[in-house]
């Protein structure tokens, strides 16, 4: 009769012990998994469904973003070193871009992580959708970088043949220079020359499409929201004209192909170097005497912005000096 | 006595031709509703000018949108009836008035605008005549009876003097931001006149006429040629013309109007004008005002005598390189062009407008050269702007 009340009370400890380690095990898992992600738990007090994370849908959703994310920086590639070193070259500040680029991919590669919820998910797709008009600025900035080297190449590759073969100067007339188009496979034209000295070449090109809100202007990349295109480009002639007017055309093409106009008092036709009329956006007149780098601004009004590539193409003297593109969503 | 007799010519000719055309009229307006338009700009509204001029009565509808200081203007439809009012005559005294009620009417009813927005003058042309001529009496007595017919006593209707018309022509057409930096000159059909305004005021102007017009130089191009009508030997007698008795006029004029150095840009209106622009430009078909260089005006004027042929409808929409551009409608405006230019009154006009462009084409310094589409409205924008500032007035003073 002890016996059986002993092995009772053994049974009965034993089963005490047994429950306190099972509290024990479920309080460590419950005080681990809470201390592992203190600001998530600050963010959201609810705590996460299990179900969530292994939704069918959500991983869908990442492995689609994923792929879109891969898509967009293997768009860039290896672009972005030889970018740099031509930037450089040419001084025009890139690394403040590619920083953002850079920040904006680590941003994106941490949204994606597999334990992240649908909200991130949200999240990484807009970032992503920023990161992909950062990949088309930087693409559009790397063609016109390329373009540039190739033209100032030519343009070197022209001076040297010139003096090998004719040492006798000429009268001082402006001279122009086609440049290369970025977008074509095509090789680089050689020069147009008139006569005489100088060349007039345009670098830095920017287009970017401005919204103005509450008296505010602030920059976009929708296109419902643009109001405005602000452009900049710098140019420059080692050996200026006699003559001090210097008159530049812009051509901003929309994705429907047609050219913007500032105003039917502004914009007109004009012959290319090689023939064809086209018609020009604005002109820009300035003064140029010294030979060093000008700035040149402007801002062009539209009624309608639609969705797409807008090009941005500066002519002098029918010669196109440079070209660089916007992409609006 | 006098006014008595007047005052019956006037009932007598009410009830004769006037009464038939209004019930027309009345019916028309109440059978049919406004004719479709089709406006160019998203906010604006529907003027109408109706100009007695000296070959007849003109009609213009426009349409005008307004953005801060600029007010752009499109014509939506321009009709005309040649009615010879300064022969000064029974007969065309009548058709001039059956026209001008007719259209006055049409604008209003027709196409529903507003008595206040439809504008109606008559031009310097016909004071010029009726002054040479001592008529005028003519005037007052067709203003009149225009009154009686439309049933508008009080009607403002404008007999403006030829540097009244520069003016307005030059307030309607050049925009504010070019106002006080831009000489503009109408080549007409039988003289050219214009101005610009040199003392930042829109009061004062410096006017500008030549005798020299499109139709007067071809006249004296013809007179010279002696049996020979091949287009050789116009051209030869052309340019004869223009570098002797008219290049004389040309050079003295414009050095009297000191615009050279008071100019920046130099825009031309005028029937040459529009076709110059329509034939140089054509993928600016849609554009009131073409931007062109001289050497641009130069080589067109080669192409017309050297290639005629590459200026038909056809061929220029060949030549088009914007893509969204509507070939139809440049294959129209061309033909349009080709119907009231031969290609000797082209030559013509070219010409002349190259001759006054050359006195502006400096070494040193570059004027910026315009040829202005719809000239002949300039009159309506700037009648419309004075309509625009009494109305704010009166807003304001209430």
């Amino acid at each position: 009769m002890k016996e059986t009340r002993a092995s009772i009370l053994l049974f009965l400890s034993l089963m005490l012990f047994i429950f306190s380690l099972a509290i024990l095990s479920f309080w460590g898992y419950h005080r681990y998994f809470k201390t592992a992600d203190p600001a998530q738990s600050k963010i959201s007090p609810v705590s996460k469904p299990a179900g969530e994370i292994i939704d069918p849908n959500v991983i869908a959703k990442r492995d689609s973003l994923e792929n879109a994310y891969n898509e967009t920086i293997n768009r860039l590639g290896k672009k972005i070193d030889s970018s740099i070193s031509y930037a450089d070259s040419l001084r025009i500040p890139m690394n403040a871009q590619i920083e953002e680029y850079a920040r904006l991919k680590k941003e994106v590669k941490e949204l994606l992580n597999e334990k992240n919820r649908l909200q991130d998910l949200d999240l990484a797709k807009a970032k992503i959708e920023e990161l992909q008009i950062k990949v088309n600025d930087l693409l559009a900035k790397y063609d016109m970088v390329v373009a540039e080297n190739k033209r100032l190449v030519s343009v070197i590759t022209e001076i040297n043949e010139k003096q090998e073969a004719d040492q006798v100067s000429v009268a001082n007339v402006p001279v122009t220079q086609t440049s290369f188009d970025s977008n074509s496979a095509a090789e680089p034209p050689r020069p147009v020359r008139q006569s005489g000295l100088g060349f007039y070449s345009a670098y830095d090109l920017h287009l970017s499409a401005w919204t103005i809100t509450d008296n505010k202007e602030l920059e976009t990349y929708k296109a419902y929201q643009a109001d405005k295109f602000i452009g900049s480009f710098i140019v420059k002639n080692p050996n200026p004209p006699s003559s001090n007017n210097i008159e530049m055309l812009v051509v901003i093409t929309a994705p429907d192909g047609h050219v913007i106009q500032k105003s039917p008092w502004e914009s007109g036709t004009f012959e290319t170097a090689d023939g064809k009329n086209m018609i020009y956006s604005m002109k820009i007149n300035f003064d140029y005497t010294k030979g060093e780098p000008k700035k040149l601004l402007f801002t062009l009004k539209a009624d309608d912005f639609i969705p797409g590539t807008y090009t941005m193409q500066i002519f002098h003297n029918g010669a196109q000096l440079g070209k660089t593109t916007r992409v609006l969503n | 006595m006098a006014i008595n007799l007047q005052r019956s010519m006037i009932c007598h000719y009410f009830r004769r031709n006037l009464l038939p055309l209004l019930s027309l009229l009345l019916i028309s307006a109440v059978a049919s509703a406004q004719p479709d338009i089709k406006f160019k700009y998203k906010k604006s509204q529907l003027y109408s000018g109706i100009e007695v001029g000296s070959k007849g009565v003109k009609m213009s509808l426009v349409e005008v949108s307004r953005d801060n200081d600029n007010a752009d203007f499109n014509i939506l439809k321009d009709t005309s009836s040649n009615t010879d009012f300064i022969s000064f005559d029974t007969e065309t005294f009548t058709a001039t008035v059956k026209a001008f009620a007719g259209l006055y009417l049409t604008a209003k009813n027709v196409y529903k605008i507003p008595s206040n927005r439809i504008f109606t003058v008559v031009s310097s042309g016909v004071k010029i005549q009726a002054v040479k001529f001592d008529k005028n009496d003519w005037i007052d007595r067709m203003i009149d009876s225009f009154r009686l017919a439309v049933n508008e006593p009080t009607r403002e209707v404008d007999v403006v003097n030829v540097a009244e018309e520069a003016r307005l022509s030059h307030l309607g057409i050049v925009p504010a931001s070019k106002r006080y930096n831009t000489f503009l000159i109408d080549i007409g059909s039988g003289n050219t006149k214009g101005g610009y305004f040199p003392k930042n005021n829109t009061i004062d102007f410096k006017l500008f006429q030549l005798s020299w017009g499109t139709k007067s130089t071809a006249n004296a191009a013809e007179k010279r040629i002696d049996g020979n009508f091949t287009l050789s030997a116009f051209h030869k007698q052309l340019y004869r013309v223009l570098e002797g008795s008219a290049n004389d006029e040309i050079v003295y004029a414009i050095n009297v109007s000191g615009a050279y150095n008071m100019s920046d840009n130099v825009a031309f209106s005028g029937g040459i004008a529009w076709s110059v622009a329509t034939l140089i430009s054509p993928d600016l078909i849609e554009n009131p005002v073409v931007p062109v260089t001289y050497k641009e005006v130069e080589k067109f004027y080669d192409r017309i005598y050297k290639n005629y042929s590459s200026l038909s409808g056809e061929e220029i929409a060949k030549g088009l390189t914007d893509p969204t551009v509507n070939k139809e409608e440049v294959v129209k405006k061309v033909k349009v062009v080709n119907k009231v230019f031969d290609q000797k009154a082209l030559l013509a006009g070219t010409g002349l407008l190259l001759k006054v462009m050359r006195q502006f084409e400096g070494i040193y310094e570059r004027k910026q050269f315009y040829l202005v589409k719809n000239g002949q409205v300039g009159w309506v924008s700037a009648y419309v702007d004075r309509a625009i500032s009494e109305e704010n007035s009166n807003a304001k003073s209430k």
